[in-house]
């Protein structure tokens, strides 16, 4: 079995050599039965992301232009499905995500119990941190939209900390939206009868950079993924 | 209709088609994309040939004045046009994508065989 940890990262440089150290010192001391392998896509940053890979000899394949968190994310998709990966794990090229949560997160998969794990915040509460208050409101907004049209209960629904098997991996490839695209992806596999389940992950404060979601632009987030919930809940199922 | 704004609504139907050709033989412009608008030309040959039909059309929707009729079907062709445009644009997002996630596969793949 070998898994593939998917890191996108955009002007990353400051992060992104803590986070693989992390993931290293995680592939030395490998508590889980799968081989761990993983892989920076670099979204067509305009630092020296690209540099600073190449010189602490991490892997990364660079994007010729920026495609956005979505787009870099299915690129990972894509090359897990080229590569026959089994798992493949989204997982932030800033620090933000705790590897050693990886064991919980693959556990269902491992067990065959779920077909796409995402990493949460809030499963137990008071465990980890829990990020501003206007997010939470909006994350809450946005997990009670989910259940209504897919009856799905997620609580975390924009973690970017996720898991998906093998069968998962091949529809992901093809289907991945744009931007934003946690809460909408969620609700696609929903949708195509994909089973997901919600884990308990650790989570850091963000070391350095920006997140992709500034405060000036969550108005707009919050309408685009609430309408691309909606969409998603009432597509048709792929056939493929 | 008076037979000055018939002759000049002709001569702006050939002037659009003039320019629609030209643009299409210079290839500035693909001929499936063209056809939108040699049609609009075609629709001014047409009203400025048979007066008549825009007459009946208004009467038929309860529009007073011709002028009006007219701006109607206007701006209901020109969202028509746009909506298609962003249809287009849409579909070819997504190509870009998949080409740009193609293209960054392969090249990886090639330093990684060059290394």
């Amino acid at each position: 079995m070998k898994l593939l940890l998917i890191l996108p990262a955009y002007n990353e440089k400051d992060n992104i050599v803590n986070t693989v150290d992390q993931i290293r010192r995680f592939q030395k001391s490998n508590p889980t039965v799968v081989e761990v392998d993983y892989l920076v896509i670099n979204d067509g940053s305009t630092d020296t992301t690209e540099q600073v890979c190449r010189e602490n000899d991490i892997k990364c394949l660079s994007l010729i232009q920026n495609l956005g968190i979505g787009g870099a994310v299915q690129t990972g998709y894509i090359y897990a499905f080229m590569n026959g990966y089994d798992i493949a794990v989204q997982f932030d090229g800033d620090g933000q995500h705790d590897v050693n949560s990886l064991p919980d997160l693959i556990a269902p998969i491992l067990s065959g119990e779920a077909d796409f794990t995402v990493g949460s915040r809030f499963v137990e509460k008071g465990k980890t941190f829990q990020s501003t208050f206007l997010r939470r409101v909006g994350i809450r907004h946005l997990s009670l939209l989910i259940r209504l049209v897919s009856g799905l209960k997620i609580s975390d629904v924009t973690s970017g900390y996720r898991a998906a098997n093998k069968k998962t991996i091949a529809f992901l490839a093809k289907n991945y939206p744009t931007d934003y695209p946690e809460p909408e992806s969620v609700v696609t596999l929903k949708k195509n009868k994909f089973r997901i389940k919600e884990v308990q992950v650790n989570m850091f404060e963000r070391a350095a950079g920006k997140s992709s979601i500034s405060s000036w632009k969550s108005i707009y987030y919050m309408c685009k993924v609430s309408f691309a919930i909606i969409c998603a809940s009432i597509q048709k199922r792929e056939v493929k | 209709m008076s037979l000055l704004l018939r002759i000049e609504m002709i001569v702006l139907a050939i002037i659009i088609a003039a320019f629609v050709i030209n643009s299409v033989t210079k290839k500035k412009m693909c001929i499936q994309y063209s056809l939108v608008w040699i049609v609009l030309s075609l629709a001014l040959l047409v009203i400025a040939a048979f007066p008549g039909i825009v007459f009946w059309l208004c009467d038929l929707l309860g529009i007073k004045t011709p002028s009006n009729l007219i701006y109607l079907l206007g701006i209901i062709y020109l969202m028509l046009i746009t909506f298609m445009q962003t249809c287009i644009i849409s579909k070819q997002t997504e190509k870009i994508k998949f080409l740009t996630q193609m293209v960054s596969i392969e090249k990886h793949k090639n330093t990684k065989e060059d290394q």
